[in-house]
């Protein structure tokens, strides 16, 4: 079985969506297999959905995209002439 | 930064579009450029706290994605093409604010990586999940702030824009090794940050509270 070490390492690849096939199995052998690394796991797992769910409540609208595309098209017609 | 100084050298002496490729020059930009309008300024909100200077940020953006258009070659990734001026732009606009507190936190972050790996995790792992949802936004934005300039834009686009190593080392120029140290010790000063506001509120860590 892979030390508990390497495994750190791997969980961050997955979440980063940048764990290959065999990264995976072995990932996923390991923590249904070790209490530790399981907890870890879902640890990070919710530790990234948490901060993507903030990061996302920051309010955009529809309005202010518009604005500000309008700003950029006049600037750079300005730029232009 | 450089990028930005070797586009202008070369754009310069170039001859001017006619009329007609300029038309053509504006349809396409607006075609392939402001859908991601959305994105960069909810990004550049996440990246710096002032919303004006976030709206300048990619104002600029885009102007500059409109002058040095002609460098981006079709079909390919228009989006990290917008993050990667928006990154100069926002290190030009901390050069000539120089001095920030935003780059002098090098040190601080390098030496938090002499700290042993799983124990960054295990520390903050004993603050149950349920603690860090009830963390407001201004505490994230806090600990978010407090990364220097290159983590934090290295880390906020990967988990806000889902950029690859491969991209985010092209964004950047720099080896995916580079990128993927960033991420971690991005991460980990976060939990580090986060850990403490949830303690500096009251929250009582799980070891705290069953003694495990
Ligand atoms: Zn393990």
């Amino acid at each position: 079985m892979m030390d508990c070490k390497t495994l750190l390492h791997l969980i961050q690849l997955y979440l980063d969506n940048e764990a290959n096939h065999e990264q995976t199995e072995l990932l996923l052998k390991h923590v249904n297999g070790c209490n530790d690394c399981r907890c870890i796991y879902e640890f990070e797992t919710a530790f990234r959905s948490f901060m993507a769910k903030k990061m996302n409540e920051i309010p955009v609208t529809e309005q202010e995209i518009n604005d500000l595309q309008n700003k950029i098209s006049e600037q750079i017609q300005i730029n232009e002439s | 930064m450089e990028d930005d100084l070797a586009l202008e050298e070369e754009f310069e002496g170039k001859p001017p579009l006619s009329e007609e490729e300029n038309q053509l020059r504006k349809i396409r930009f607006e075609r392939e450029f402001y859908p991601h309008l959305g994105a960069l300024l909810r990004f550049a909100k996440t990246l710096v706290k002032e919303e004006e200077l976030a709206q300048d940020l990619v104002q600029e953006t885009f102007i500059k994605a409109f002058r040095f258009m002609h460098y981006f070659e079709e079909g390919t990734n228009a989006k990290a093409w917008l993050f990667k001026i928006l990154k100069n732009e926002f290190y030009s606009f901390y050069r000539k604010r120089s001095k920030e507190a935003t780059f002098s936190g090098y040190a601080a972050l390098e030496e938090e990586t002499g700290e042993e790996d799983g124990q960054i995790t295990m520390h903050a792992q004993n603050l149950s999940t349920e603690i860090f949802g009830q963390l407001i936004g201004d505490e994230m934005s806090m600990a978010i702030n407090s990364l220097p300039a290159d983590y934090r834009m290295t880390f906020l686009l990967a988990d806000l824009e889902g950029f690859s190593y491969e991209e985010l080392a092209a964004i950047f120029k720099v080896p995916i090794g580079t990128i993927r140290s960033r991420l971690h010790r991005a991460r980990n000063h976060l939990k580090k940050q986060l850990t403490a506001y949830a303690k500096s509120l009251g929250f009582k860590t799980e070891d705290e509270d069953d003694g495990l």
